[in-house]
């Protein structure tokens, strides 16, 4: 029997779901109250546009590792073909800083182009984990080509992304490897243009850090390799790891020190590491429940998974053995990125969980090798949650344990 | 945008959205919560919802922009118990022929139940395409809009995604 695949796919998977009426009823009566609520402030809720100032956009900075930048697209033309007018206005205004400053990394030549920040400087709103939009920005330009002249896989060719790059700002007296564009609400956009691989990476405003050395790292992998570079604890610096096979490009991003904020820095400082502890996602699933609608029964559920993620914070194994039961344990297996996806269903509980572990988030173990990373679930009842702990294994696969919380 | 062109939105894209909602969470909890929140973002982001610039498009991106930052963090966690029937069960069968054996519509059913598995399955950077045409039925355009990334790089996807699905499933073909 013959099957026409486009005729099977439209058949099995056409739109079938229907969303409940007062799920809808719900969402109108909600956009109501906000509207009302905010009616004065939406008045004041316009973009601020980036001053346009149309000076030379190509800067080159004096030192030896300086290059010829006019062979590549500047940050505003990048940010054109994005079709990100605002962000390309912003790379042409005073406060936008064009570099064109390049090294090079085994088979790869990586060229920093331009850095601006500011507020609400993309069309492309960019949101936290609860939906909140971030418009304080810093965007980077970066370009990367084979170091042979070869051309970079164009993004609509099936080799494209099989040798990803991590860009990321990193800051002098942090740890590179939490923080680091994945804590700091990053993304960014790509494209390839005549061979050359053009990044905009985007990531919140680091500007405040500018009284310390804010450096752009850039490496091979989907994320911080901690094998690239070298952070000193004592004085705060990262550099290259100078034996590192691999891309490890680092740069110095050229910020104004006027608009560094001490006291911005240590509330974002303080942010990060809490939500690395858990504590975060603790206050967000209490923020979220506050918001539900649902009210009463939630909050309790949500009361036992801030309880579990507050007291097994700092917790070993012995902690977990005597204060929780475990409930289930597998042995995972690292992927071609060295990250670790697993899925499971504890069918007793009535739980189902998937994720990916990303490599960096078993950079910080205690000495019994359990991350500090948890990752903690409501449970079925108020007095319930689920703690997933990871053990890293001297073979290199990861022990998830899965323990249940009673309150 | 006032009551009665929100509810003619939610009226009109609704359906798409939630359906679109329910196959990338895969749970009725989980889609039920993004629905709401796309809605309540839609209305509130800088761009707004335009009717006169595509808005089953716009609500779509600003569903698949929640539902990627959410996931960023935390790992996608279903319940057994609250997880939606999905298509699976909702699905009616179709029927290519006017005249259909009873054999013909089970193995139909059991065959459109393989590919929505294998669907599933695939990579996000194949799945998501996958959706938004199949499902949504929005066009190459469209869906370049949706995801930021070239025209070309969504054919690609599509035909790489077909070609794995055939790969997939052609154990079940030549079972069937």
């Amino acid at each position: 029997m013959k099957y026409d695949m486009d005729e099977l796919l439209k058949n099995a998977l056409s739109a079938k779901e229907e969303p409940d009426y007062w799920l809808n009823q719900s969402i109108i009566k909600q956009i109501e109250e906000k509207e009302n609520a905010n009616m004065s402030k939406k008045n004041r809720r316009m973009r601020i546009p980036a001053v346009a100032m149309l000076t030379a956009a190509v800067v080159v900075a004096g030192s030896a590792s300086v290059y010829a930048a006019w062979k590549y697209l500047t940050p505003q033309q990048v940010a054109e073909i994005n079709e990100d007018q605002g962000l390309a206005a912003a790379f042409q205004s005073e406060d936008a800083v064009a570099v064109g400053e390049v090294q090079e990394c085994g088979d790869y030549r990586v060229t920093l182009l331009g850095i601006v920040s500011g507020e609400n400087l993309s069309k492309y709103a960019a949101m936290d984990d609860s939906g909140n939009i971030l418009n304080d920005r810093t965007y980077v330009v970066t370009a990367i080509e084979n170091a042979d002249g070869t051309p970079r896989p164009d993004t609509s060719e099936d080799d494209y992304g099989e040798d990803p790059f991590f860009v990321s700002p990193l800051i002098e007296g942090l740890n590179p490897s939490i923080y680091n564009s994945v804590t700091m609400g990053g993304g960014y956009s790509e494209m390839v243009e005549d061979g050359v691989q053009y990044r905009i990476a985007e990531c919140d405003n680091v500007e405040k850090f500018a009284d310390r050395q804010v450096y752009l790292c850039v490496n091979d992998g989907m994320f911080y390799n901690n094998d690239a570079y070298t952070y000193d604890e004592q004085s705060g610096a990262i550099s290259r790891n100078e034996q590192y096979q691999g891309v490890n490009a680092l740069f110095t991003l050229p910020l104004d020190k006027s608009k560094a904020d001490k006291k911005a820095a240590e509330e974002y400082v303080k942010q990060i590491e809490d939500e690395w502890n858990g504590n975060g996602e603790a206050e967000e699933a209490e923020e979220e429940t506050a918001a539900s609608e649902a009210g009463n029964a939630i909050s309790d559920e949500t009361d036992a998974t801030a309880q579990a993620a507050k007291e097994s914070e700092h917790w070993k194994l012995e902690d977990f053995e005597n204060n929780t039961e475990l409930v289930k344990e597998m042995e995972l297996t690292a992927d071609a990125d060295g990250n670790y996806a697993y899925q499971y269903e504890i069918s007793a509980d009535g739980l189902a969980s998937e994720g990916v572990l990303g490599k960096e988030e078993l950079s910080d173990r205690d000495e019994e090798n359990m991350a500090k990373c948890r990752r903690i679930m409501s449970g079925e009842d108020s007095q319930t949650a689920y703690i997933e702990t990871f053990t890293l294994k001297e073979d290199g696969n990861v022990v998830l344990q899965v323990y249940k919380y009673r309150k | 945008m006032d009551k009665v062109q929100l509810e003619q939105c939610i009226h009109e894209y609704g359906k798409d959205v939630y359906t679109f909602c329910s196959q990338i969470t895969g749970n009725c909890q989980e889609a039920d919560d993004l629905y709401q929140d796309t809605f309540l973002k839609a209305t509130e982001l800088k761009e707004g919802i335009d009717y006169n610039r595509n808005p089953r498009s716009y609500l779509i991106s600003v569903a698949l922009r929640i539902w990627k930052n959410r996931r960023r963090k935390f790992a996608w966690r279903k319940r057994i118990a609250g997880t939606c029937a999905l298509a699976e069960e909702a699905a009616e069968v179709n029927v290519l022929e006017q005249e259909i054996s009873v054999e013909d519509v089970i193995l139909q059913r059991e065959l459109e139940q393989q590919v929505r598995k294998a669907v599933g399955e695939l990579p996000e950077k194949f799945r998501i395409p996958v959706y938004l045409y199949y499902t949504l039925q929005l066009s190459v355009e469209e869906i370049a809009n949706v995801l930021e990334i070239p025209q070309g790089t969504v054919k690609s996807r599509l035909h790489k995604a077909r070609a794995l699905l055939r790969q997939e499933l052609e154990v079940v073909f030549d079972e069937i």
